[in-house]
C-alpha cells in the first residue's frame, strides 16, 4: 500500500498522487487532504498525477468528490501534470473532471493557485 | 489288469482257429477286439500296419491311444463306445494317430459283441486308412476352389487337366480344353509355348506374363507361376500352372499410375510450397516449391520435423495439430526460415487426408508466400502513416503555443491519432494554448463534432486550452444546425485571431515597433 | 506467436484490482501496444474487475493474446454474482447500480475494439473484451 504524503509550501498543499494506488490508498488520500488543509489553513490544494498511469471511475469520483470538498472548505484545488495517454482514455471512458481546474504541471499549477489566493486576499 | 484281459480274450477267442488265421491275414484293415472298457484284447497284422504297434506292446492298452489330442475331448471315445454298444454298431471317418506320432485319415467301424444271453463282452473295431483316398479328393476340391485358373501340361505341351477357373476364363469346358494344345489359348501362342518349356526346363518360371483369350473374344492379362510335377520316381510328367488374371488389377493399376502421375505433376506445377505431414509432425512428402522457398531438397526434408523450419516452432506445431484436431486451418500464419537465414512470411491452409478406410493419416498444407503483400501492405501503412503525419502537423508557433491544421475528411482512427499526437505534444512542448484550426476540413457531422469535443476536453484534462479556429460560415451553420454545444470553447474565425487569443492567454501582447526605430 | 502471453488471477480483494492492472499492463506492453492503448487497456481492465469486486464479490480475469490475421489481446471477466438485469439498459451512458460514475459498461466499451456481455440473472456475468494492435 502506496503512502501519501502531504507537503505543504506556504498555504498551498502539494500532493504527490501514487502511480498505481488501491482503492484504499486513494480513499485514505482524501482524508489526510481534508486533514491537513484544517490544520494548516490552506487555501489551495495541488494534487499531482504526473506519475498516475490508469485513472478509472472510482479514481476519478474520489478526486471530484475531494475537489468538491475542498471547495465547501474555501480551499481550490487544481489537478496537474495529468499525462496525455491517460487524458485520451478519461475521455473516452466518459469522464469529466468537470470544473476542476487543470495545469501542465505542478510550476504553471502553483503559479494559478497564487494569483487566485492574491486576488481573493485582495479582493477580501 | 493284462492278465485279466488275456483271460478274457481267451474266453472270446476261444472258437475256431481257422477264423483267428483269416483274420491275421487281412493286412489292409485293421481288425481289432476290445474289452467292454475299451483294452485292447487282440490285434492283427492289418493294425499294426495301419498304427504301427506290434501285438505284444499294445495288448492290455486303452484305444484311446489311436487318437491325438484333440480328438479325445469332451468324452467323444466313451461316447463312440457308448453308441456302438446301444446301437450294435458305430462308424466315423476321421483323425487316427500313428505310433510314430504322424495323423492319418481312416474309416473306423466300431460293433459291439455280445454273448449269447446279450451280455457286452467287448467291442470289434474294423479301421481303414483313407489317407490317400483323402488327400486326393482333398487337393482336388482345393484346385476347384481355387479363384485362379489352374492347367496341368503335358511334355509336348498338350493340356491334361484344368480347374473351374480355367473353364470360366478360356469360355471353353474341361472336357474341350483336355487335349488340345495349351499355347493356343493365348494372343502369341509363341510366347505361351516359351513360357512352359521353361519351366520344363528349368524346373519353375514366376509371373510369367501372357495374354489370354475367351472364346467371345474378350482378352484377359495374366501372370503364370509354373513349375514341374513329378512321379513318384522323381521323373518329370508335367507342368502345373497357376494363372492370375490381373486384368481388372492391371487397368486399376494403370488408372492410379496416371492419376498419380496427374496429381504428382500437378503438385510439382503448384507455385505454392505443398508439404505433408504425418501425426507425429515429420514431413513425408515434399514439392518443388518446398524445396526452393525452404532452400533444402526433399530428400532433407522428408522425415525431418515440420515445426523446425519456422521461426515459432511451438506455433507451427499448434497449427498441424490444430488440423489434425478440427479437420482444416485456414490461413495460419507462419514465418518460414530458408537455409540461408532470410525469413519468409506464409499463410497455410491445410486439412488431413485418409487413407482408403477414411483413417486420418496426415496432413496436406499448402504455403502461400505473402511477403510480397506484406511489403505492399507494410508500404501502404507507412504511407498512409506518412500522410496522416502530413496531414496533422504539430507545430509549435509560439513559446506555450502549439498549431494544427486540419485538413481532410475526419474519421474516427485519424481524429484519434491526431487527438493523441496533439495531447503528447501539448505536454512535450509544455504548451497551455492550442490553435485547432479546421479551415481545410470540408464538412463536419456529428461524429466528428464528438470527436472534436472529445480532444477538446482532453486537452482541457492536461491544464491546456483549446482555441478552435477556421470555423468557416458553412461549418457554423452545420454546427448550429446538428444542435452541438460549442458554447464552452473559445472559437474564432481565422488562426491569426485564435493566435491573438493565445496571447492574451499568456499574458503576452503584440506591439508595433515605433517609427522612430524605422528611422534610425 | 499464438499464445505470446495468458493467464488468469482471482479477484477476491480490493488489491486483485491493482494486481489485475498491472498483470494486463504487463501483457500490453509484451504484445507491443503503444502507451495510449495500453492505458485504455489497463482502465478498462481496472473498471470490470471492480465490477466483480463491487457487485459480484469475487470471480476470475483470464488473459491472452490473441491471432487472427492481426495480433491483439484478450481479457474475460467472469463471476457467480448476480448477474445484470438488462444488459442493453447496463450499458447506457450514466446506468449504475453501485458505486461507480455509471460509466463502467458503455466508457469500458468504448475503449475497446470488441466487448461481449453473457450474463444470467443469479448465475453470473461473464464479459469479453478484444483490443487489435494497431499498425
Amino acid at each position: 500500500m502506496a503512502t501519501v504524503s502531504v507537503i505543504k509550501i506556504r498555504d498551498i498543499l502539494l500532493v504527490a498522487v501514487p502511480s498505481d494506488p488501491d482503492d484504499f490508498t486513494v480513499s485514505e488520500l482524501q482524508d489526510q487532504v481534508l486533514d491537513a488543509l484544517q490544520r494548516y489553513n490552506a487555501k489551495g490544494l495541488i494534487l499531482d498525477i504526473s506519475t498516475v498511469e490508469t485513472v478509472d471511475s472510482f479514481f476519478a469520483r474520489t478526486i471530484s468528490e475531494t475537489v468538491k470538498m475542498v471547495a465547501l472548505m474555501g480551499g481550490l484545488t487544481v489537478l496537474s501534470g495529468m499525462r496525455a495517454c491517460v487524458a485520451v482514455t478519461t475521455v473516452q471512458l466518459g469522464l469529466s473532471f468537470d470544473k476542476t481546474l487543470t495545469a501542465l504541471d505542478v510550476d504553471r499549477a502553483m503559479d494559478m493557485l497564487s494569483a487566485a489566493i492574491d486576488s481573493m486576499e485582495t479582493g477580501l | 489288469m493284462t492278465t485279466q484281459s488275456d483271460a478274457k480274450s481267451s474266453s472270446i477267442m476261444g472258437s475256431e482257429e481257422s477264423f483267428r488265421l483269416l483274420v491275421d491275414s487281412v493286412t489292409d484293415y485293421a481288425i481289432i477286439m476290445l474289452d467292454p472298457n475299451g483294452h485292447i484284447a487282440s490285434w492283427n497284422a492289418g493294425a499294426e500296419k495301419i498304427f504301427g504297434y506290434q501285438y505284444d506292446e499294445i495288448l492290455g492298452k486303452h484305444y484311446s491311444c489311436f487318437y491325438s489330442g484333440e480328438s479325445l475331448s469332451d468324452g467323444l471315445l466313451e461316447k463312440k463306445l457308448k453308441l456302438a454298444a446301444e446301437n450294435g454298431r458305430f462308424e466315423n471317418e476321421g483323425w487316427n494317430r500313428h505310433k510314430a506320432g504322424s495323423r492319418f485319415w481312416a474309416n473306423t467301424i466300431i460293433s459291439s459283441l455280445r454273448d449269447p444271453l446279450g451280455n457286452l463282452i467287448g467291442f470289434a473295431i474294423i479301421a481303414r486308412d483313407f489317407s490317400e483316398r483323402k488327400s486326393a479328393d482333398y487337393a482336388r476340391s482345393l484346385i476347384e476352389a481355387s479363384l485362379d485358373p489352374l492347367v496341368t501340361i503335358s511334355p509336348d505341351g498338350k493340356i491334361t487337366d484344368v480347374n473351374g477357373a480355367t473353364e470360366s476364363i478360356t469360355g471353353r469346358s474341361r472336357t474341350e480344353l483336355i487335349g488340345t494344345d495349351f499355347c493356343e489359348y493365348f494372343t502369341v501362342p509363341e510366347q505361351a509355348r516359351e513360357g512352359y518349356q521353361a519351366v520344363f526346363r528349368d524346373g519353375q518360371v514366376r509371373d510369367y506374363p501372357l495374354e489370354l483369350r475367351n472364346v467371345d473374344g474378350r482378352v484377359f492379362s495374366v501372370l503364370y507361376n509354373a513349375s514341374v510335377y513329378r512321379d513318384e520316381n522323381g521323373a518329370v510328367i508335367g507342368v502345373f500352372a497357376a494363372a492370375r488374371d490381373i486384368s481388372e488389377r492391371k487397368l486399376a493399376d494403370e488408372a492410379l499410375k496416371r492419376a498419380t502421375a496427374y496429381t504428382r505433376s500437378l503438385i510439382e506445377a503448384s507455385l505454392d510450397p505443398l508439404v505433408t505431414i504425418a501425426p507425429d509432425g515429420k514431413i513425408t512428402d515434399v514439392n518443388g516449391a518446398t524445396e526452393s522457398i525452404t532452400g533444402r531438397s526433399r530428400s532433407e526434408l522428408i522425415g525431418t520435423d515440420f515445426s523446425e523450419y519456422f521461426t515459432d516452432p511451438e506455433k507451427a506445431r499448434k497449427g498441424y495439430q490444430q488440423v489434425f484436431r478440427e479437420g482444416m486451418v485456414r490461413d495460419y500464419p507462419l514465418e518460414l526460415r530458408r537455409a540461408n537465414g532470410r525469413v519468409t512470411s506464409v499463410l497455410y491452409n491445410a486439412s488431413v487426408y485418409r487413407d482408403e478406410s477414411g483413417e486420418v493419416v496426415g496432413v496436406f498444407a499448402a504455403a502461400r508466400d505473402i511477403t510480397e503483400r506484406k511489403l505492399t501492405e507494410e508500404r501502404i501503412r507507412q504511407q498512409s502513416r506518412e500522410i496522416l503525419d502530413l496531414s496533422t502537423p504539430v507545430m509549435q508557433v509560439w513559446q506555450g503555443v502549439v498549431a494544427v491544421p486540419l485538413i481532410g475528411t475526419l474519421d474516427s482512427q485519424r481524429t484519434q491519432q491526431f487527438m493523441e499526437r496533439l495531447l503528447e505534444r501539448i505536454v512535450e512542448t509544455n504548451s497551455p494554448v492550442a490553435l485547432v484550426d479546421i479551415m481545410g476540413v470540408p464538412t463536419i457531422d456529428t461524429q466528428t463534432a464528438q470527436h472534436l469535443i472529445e480532444t477538446i476536453s482532453a486537452v482541457r484534462l492536461l491544464g491546456a486550452q483549446v482555441v478552435l479556429t477556421g470555423v468557416r460560415p458553412a461549418i457554423a451553420q452545420t454546427l448550429v444546425h446538428l444542435g452541438i454545444d460549442l458554447s464552452g470553447i473559445t472559437t474564432r474565425s481565422s488562426l491569426a485571431a485564435g493566435l491573438l487569443v493565445a496571447l492574451d492567454l499568456l499574458k503576452l501582447q503584440v506591439v508595433r515597433k515605433s517609427d522612430n526605430h524605422l528611422g534610425d | 506467436m499464438n499464445m505470446l502471453c495468458h493467464g488468469e488471477m482471482p479477484i477476491d480483494t480490493e488489491n486483485d484490482i491493482v494486481m489485475a492492472r498491472k498483470s494486463v499492463r504487463e501483457a500490453a506492453v509484451s504484445l507491443g501496444f503503444g502507451v495510449t492503448d495500453v492505458t485504455r487497456i489497463v482502465t478498462a481492465a481496472s473498471e470490470l474487475t471492480r465490477n466483480i469486486y463491487v457487485y459480484a464479490g469475487s470471480g476470475i480475469m483470464r488473459w491472452q493474446s490473441i491471432n487472427e490475421n492481426n495480433l491483439g489481446l484478450e481479457l474475460v471477466f467472469e463471476d457467480h454474482g448476480p448477474g445484470i438485469t438488462d444488459i442493453t439498459l447496463a450499458m447506457e451512458p450514466g446506468y449504475t447500480t453501485g458505486k461507480g460514475l455509471g460509466m463502467g459498461l458503455p466508457g469500458t466499451k468504448r475503449l475497446m475494439d470488441e466487448m461481449e456481455i453473457m450474463s444470467e440473472i443469479g448465475k453470473g456475468t461473464t464479459i469479453c473484451i478484444r483490443k487489435w494492435l494497431r499498425r
